[in-house]
């Protein structure tokens, strides 16, 4: 059992100690293929690692077909930030195969805290390195796509520079307008992006 | 510490924990206009605002643009915790302000130490960081919204297709993007 906690990549951190301590706060669920695991709406407070088997993430499009999103597989972690702050299931997760899955509740997380603090710390950690992770990953993604929009803005942006340089007849002035527009569209984003830090 | 200030982030402690705080922590004075810390630098340490105000600043193109202003009882640069992290902004002291630093190594000691103060200020980070990731992808959203050409027909529908596209696009399926990212004028275009 501890194989499969070690094997999590989210959980890398910890030693074989805590892993086998944290599996005394986790609870074993099974699922028969095709049965539903997490439902889209639906409030959670669960992480789940898949300890044999595979889930099924599908979203249901507008004719009500269920189409497959993503497949999670042994030693897959999902989850795990509702497992800190609860919020609605984004997804509808199914068993793909008949699945076996150690599951920690907020609820678990909390007892942790007073009974293995250690456990509670390392699990936290991990939960913050892959947020961090993955914020990096959205943050850049984000950039990726502002520099396209921008870049394929830029003609247009050039003709706004060039009609405020006639109109103001100095060459500096249209410079300093070109660089000013393009950050605007940024600020705005990131603004909007990093108010919650 | 009777300060409300200080209330808010560290509600959940006890005296034993706020005394070691106090303790291991150095309080510090920043004038108007000075800089706690700047975009880019090596952060290897988080700032609990006790007085004045700090503003959250990001140069692009030599432009300044305040991002954010925080006021006492918050916590900035938390990302400083943890491992190999640059700071992402610039802070800049709004009016004279006092702020407790906490460095990396005293709060990886706690942690080690299973210390519940600790567990409390990571969880506080890890609140602040799956926010701060929500609304990030919320921002993504909004962003490939403009390259999203659903073929349906009911706006409802068109909608969610438009959000499915864009959680199975970025692989982030399990974060829950908010409906009001994709403002409904994108989508009635996309279907004219």
């Amino acid at each position: 059992m501890i194989s499969v906690i070690r094997a999590v990549k989210v959980f890398e951190s910890l030693s074989d100690a805590e892993c086998g301590e944290l599996l005394r706060f986790m609870r074993v669920r099974q699922y028969e293929a095709g049965a539903t695991v997490f439902e889209h709406g639906k409030p959670g407070d669960s992480m789940l690692v898949v300890a044999d088997g595979a889930l099924s993430v599908v979203m249901t499009s507008p004719r009500r077909r269920n189409i497959e999103v993503a497949r999670v597989g042994v030693a897959d972690v999902v989850g795990e930030m509702s497992c800190i702050v609860p919020a609605p299931r984004c997804a509808t997760i199914l068993a793909a195969v008949r699945t076996t899955v150690y599951e920690l509740g907020r609820k678990e997380l909390t007892n942790m805290r007073q009974q293995a603090p250690a456990v509670a710390t390392a699990v936290v950690s991990a939960v913050i390195r892959s947020v961090a992770l993955r914020l990096r990953r959205v943050e850049e993604r984000i950039e990726r796509e502002l520099a396209g929009h921008l870049a394929a803005r830029l003609p247009e942006l050039r003709q706004t520079a060039g009609a405020s340089a006639r109109k103001s007849s100095r060459r500096g002035h249209a410079r300093r307008a070109t660089a000013a527009s393009a950050p605007s569209t940024w600020t705005s984003l990131l603004g909007r992006m990093r108010g919650s830090a | 510490m009777k300060d409300p200030a200080l209330r808010g982030l560290l509600s959940g402690l006890g005296k034993a924990e706020l005394e070691q705080l106090l303790a291991t922590t150095r309080a510090r004075r920043f004038p108007a206009g000075t800089w706690l810390c700047r975009d880019g630098d090596p952060a290897s340490s988080c700032f609990f605002i006790a007085k004045g105000a700090v503003e959250m600043v990001k140069f692009l193109d030599g432009e300044e643009h305040v991002l954010a202003t925080l006021r006492p009882g918050t916590l900035v640069g938390q990302t400083g915790l943890v491992e190999n992290s640059l700071r992402s902004a610039s802070v800049r002291a709004k009016s004279a302000t006092v702020i407790l630093e906490i460095k990396r190594k005293t709060f990886q000691r706690f942690v080690q130490q299973g210390s519940p103060m600790a567990l409390h200020f990571q969880e506080q980070i890890a609140i602040a960081g799956i926010r701060q990731l929500r609304a990030a992808a919320d921002q993504l959203a909004l962003v490939l919204a403009r390259s999203v050409r659903p073929s349906g027909k009911q706006p409802a529908a068109v909608d969610r297709l438009a959000l499915a596209f864009i959680q199975a696009g970025t692989g982030e399926w399990d974060l829950p993007l908010d409906r009001g990212a994709i403002p409904p004028a994108v989508v009635k275009k996309r279907q004219s």
